[in-house]
């Protein structure tokens, strides 16, 4: 009894605390705004007619969520196991843009099909494009972090090139392939937002990665490598394997996130279009400490800031760059919010300790 | 005669086991003092009180002659106590000079450091211990008995008068070990006083004045270098109480389950297993010994799995598994107690119940394809817990809040809950209390006497004793015997572990 109760009072806390932390940003972004000449009732009427006012603007902030969603989850996957995908932007923009060519090139499918071929083609694109450092890792020991970072710029770069060469569309004045086919289009949810049927598969790939987590071998050996490798491999743990998967997976998530945009939102690839979203999921991962339920949550809070300071921008005149500051004001205070409780809770077991032995 | 250092009725108690227990060591000025001992005897616990590294429960320390309390490092430099620990403790990317003067660095016009002036001072103390080493090249770029030296240096430049040495040959080869002991004379020529801590008796007997012998926490006898020989040490060292054996039903070994033949292990360019052979029969237990660093801990790693083999074979039920990972060897009846055991043994951030199914979550029953059988999982890490009497409140809260006992406990259930026809069990008892050994000594009878082949890795001659059906000796990765309980005494054993091949006449 003790100890379930226990364990419900530090969840309780955690959500508790987490909450104050991030009232404390939204706060200080008031004040931030207060000096600025903002009335703080002017702010928020804006904020909140930009996210919950219309159909229009809640499916918009939707739209953003599905996307986040998947690249905090491109990470976390990877997080979990002990191997670090800061890659989601290049495996974004892989997958993106290899929907985009089987989007455009392959005819006569029925819709269903096609669609599905596109999506798939674009999660196979990412997981591969993540194969890359992840083999380099675990082969060669090459530092993830770097290779990734490197193969988003690769990513990019390559990427760039075949849209301005081979795969320009006939008479674009843009770097962007040519529109896809009607049958890979994804369905606009609500009229003339950026939500499409894309939803649907990233729900699907949400539940999809709860039940790995919750109930495999599979994310029970990524737990325990990610938290002690070496007692890992003694249990028989085949690091490899499962690091190397996991990265994959997390490619393909990426992979999605860039198919769901270019078959629900631009119907081609255009360069440039992630936006450098992959960043925000690795932040959110960790924010989230790789917990799918936690990185739903923390996601909404994002796609709510971004949306709502996105309208801002519109209506107040206020800088693009406040949507940034915003955000980073809540990255600073949620992370020291954990590390003041871990260094409080960290003195309190120490004091324990030693009045124990005298 | 005066003394540097005196120790009266030091006692240190961790958890439930008495490291040092009332000893009164007395160590004399411009002497070598070897204290010996078995891994776990208690030698490096009193060489970290002496040094401030770690605080008595009681007794009292004297330098030469005054009575101190010793606090910290700092404190016991000030006394002029140095300390050359068992792992270096060097900046690698830092020359002789830089790591010599670190945090007391001579200055120039107050802010500069004089590294000239410190130059000058190391080049002296390395010209008198005859060790012409580069100034000028970071001391990673040394080798690691040049680094040993450097270690001294340090303590020298940092004006240790008593200086003690936690085993400072066990990385060291045979030549490179003369060397050592050469400088130690050339040091006590000078006037220092030296503590060398070591399980090598040829070496205590070759360098020591005096030898001091350490048995389960007490200070078993000083000897005079003139009172004392191989034999004496060694029976001093085992100790002269009859081996008790437990009451175990008779041998009755079957067929050969697990059969090593000629393996050869290397690391780190050491051979650390040459030419192991051994056969393992169902129904009995194989105890292993020897001093810690013979080779036990490779050939155990490479017949588990965890270290790839140089050369020869294993077979287990007559299959070749060498090539095989930890894993299919696992699923094909391997269970495996871990020397490392919070390093290895547990993951300390996730809960209990995640470190009592590992191992078991890819056997038949524990899952359903990819799916975990969690009820399954849950019911049986209950048991474990109930069986081996782990005392924690839930299966949910992290491992890290276990007392260390019973972390052993979580580890010895989950390995021996598996009910494998093959267990390896490494230093069951350590760490664990008596009434928890008694229940594990029993459980791995009963193991044996259902079938099981069980290698069993101890230094603790009792246990070895009292459980084993045959016992092999390791020394310098050799198997330098391998005998029956009824077949020797503790001082043959005794002096198998300090590397005798032949019986004692």
């Amino acid at each position: 009894m003790s100890a379930s109760s226990r364990i419900r009072r530090g969840a309780l806390r955690q959500a508790l605390s987490f909450a104050s932390a991030i009232g404390l940003a939204l706060v200080m972004g008031l004040v931030m705004l207060a000096l600025d000449g903002f009335a703080p009732g002017d702010v928020a009427s804006s904020v909140f007619s930009s996210t919950f006012a219309s159909d229009f603007r809640f499916a918009n902030m939707v739209s953003r969520l599905v996307v986040i969603v998947l690249v905090a989850l491109a990470a976390a996957v990877p997080f979990k196991a002990g191997i670090w995908n800061i890659g989601g932007d290049g495996q974004m923009t892989v997958g993106g843009f290899v929907a985009a060519v089987v989007g455009f090139y392959v005819t006569g499918l029925p819709p269903v099909v096609h669609i599905g071929l596109a999506v798939a083609a674009g999660m196979v694109g990412g997981a591969l494009w993540a194969s890359i450092p992840a083999f380099l890792r675990l082969k060669y020991k090459a530092n993830e972090i770097v290779t990734t970072i490197m193969m988003n710029y690769l990513a990019t770069l390559l990427v760039g090139y075949l849209v301005n060469y081979p795969f320009r569309a006939p008479g674009s004045a843009n770097a962007e392939t040519s529109l896809i086919q009607g049958t890979a289009v994804l369905t606009r949810l609500v009229t003339l937002s950026n939500l499409s049927a894309g939803i649907y598969l990233a729900l699907a790939a949400f539940l999809a990665i709860c039940v790995v987590d919750w109930m495999t071998s599979w994310g029970y050996e990524w737990k325990v490598l990610g938290a002690n490798d070496e007692f890992a491999r003694y249990g028989g743990v085949r690091e490899t394997k499962m690091r190397f998967l996991a990265m994959a997976i997390g490619g393909g998530l990426a992979g999605l996130a860039g198919s769901i945009q270019v078959l629900g939102m631009y119907y081609k690839y255009t360069l440039g279009m992630g936006g450098g979203v992959g960043f925000t999921g690795v932040l959110i991962a960790l924010i989230a400490s790789n917990s799918p339920i936690v990185i739903l949550i923390v996601s909404m809070i994002f796609a709510f800031l971004v949306s709502g300071t996105v309208g801002l921008e519109a209506r107040l005149g206020l800088a693009t760059e406040f949507s940034s500051i915003l955000q980073s004001v809540i990255i600073l205070v949620v992370i020291t919010r954990s590390r003041l409780w871990g260094a409080i809770s960290a003195l309190r077991k120490n004091g324990n300790r030693y009045g124990q032995s005298g | 005669m005066s003394y540097a250092i005196e120790t009266h009725q030091i006692t240190k108690v961790f958890g439930d086991t008495v490291a040092n227990d009332h000893i009164d060591l007395a160590v004399v000025e411009g002497h070598i003092h070897a204290v010996l001992g078995e891994n776990g005897a208690g030698k490096t616990t009193l060489m970290r009180i002496l040094f401030g590294e770690e605080m008595p429960n009681e007794g009292e320390i004297k330098i030469r002659g005054t009575p101190v309390t010793i606090h910290n490092p700092a404190e016991a430099l000030a006394l002029s106590i140095g300390f050359i620990h068992q792992h270096f403790t060097l900046v690698n990317e830092f020359t002789i000079s830089q790591n010599f003067a670190l945090g007391i660095e001579p200055r120039r016009n107050l802010v500069f450091c004089d590294y000239k002036s410190a130059d000058r001072r190391s080049k002296e103390i390395l010209d008198r211990l005859d060790m012409p080493l580069n100034l000028h090249v970071p001391v990673g770029s040394f080798s690691v008995e040049e680094r040993q030296i450097v270690e001294i240096g340090k303590a020298l430049y940092r004006g240790a008068q008593i200086l003690i040495l936690d085993e400072p040959t066990s990385v060291l080869t045979p030549q490179k070990i003369e060397k050592l002991l050469n400088i130690l004379r050339v040091l006590r020529k000078e006037g220092k006083t030296i503590v060398i801590i070591t399980h090598k008796l040829e070496e205590a007997l070759a360098i020591a004045d005096e030898i001091s012998v350490l048995r389960k926490g007490r200070l078993v006898a000083t000897l005079p270098r003139d009172r004392a020989n191989r034999e004496k040490v060694v029976r001093l060292m085992v100790g002269e109480e009859p081996l008790i054996s437990l009451t175990k039903g008779t041998h009755a070994p079957g067929d050969t389950l697990v059969r090593v033949e000629n393996l050869f292990v290397m690391s780190g360019g050491r051979r650390v297993v040459g030419r192991v052979s051994l056969d393992i029969h169902r129904g009995e237990i194989f105890g292993l010994t020897g001093v810690g660093g013979n080779g036990q801990t490779e050939l155990v790693e490479a017949l588990a799995g965890m270290r790839p083999v140089d050369g020869g074979d294993i077979r287990f039920d007559g299959r070749s598994v060498v090539k095989w990972d930890i894993r299919r060897r696992r699923l094909a009846g391997m269970a495996y107690v871990p020397e490392n055991r919070v390093a290895r043994g547990v993951a300390m951030t996730l809960p209990i119940l995640d470190n009592l199914v590992l191992g078991h979550h890819y056997l038949p029953g524990f899952h359903r394809g990819l799916f975990l059988r969690r009820a399954r999982l849950r019911s049986h890490a209950n048991d474990v817990i109930r069986e081996y009497e782990v005392v924690a409140s839930s299966l949910d809260i992290n491992a890290g809040s276990l007392s260390g006992g019973n972390l052993q406990k979580l580890i010895i259930g989950r390995e021996f809950s598996l009910n494998t026809p093959f267990l390896i069990v490494a230093y069951p008892s350590q760490g664990i209390d008596i009434r928890t050994t008694k229940y594990v000594h029993s459980e791995l009878i009963r193991r044996r006497d259902a079938g099981c082949a069980v290698l069993l890795v101890s230094g603790d001659l009792d246990e070895i004793f009292s459980l084993s059906d045959r016992i092999g000796v390791m020394y310098s990765g050799e198997m330098v015997a391998i005998t029956r309980p009824e077949d020797t005494n503790r001082f043959e054993l005794g002096n198998y572990m300090v590397g005798s091949r032949t019986k004692p006449a």
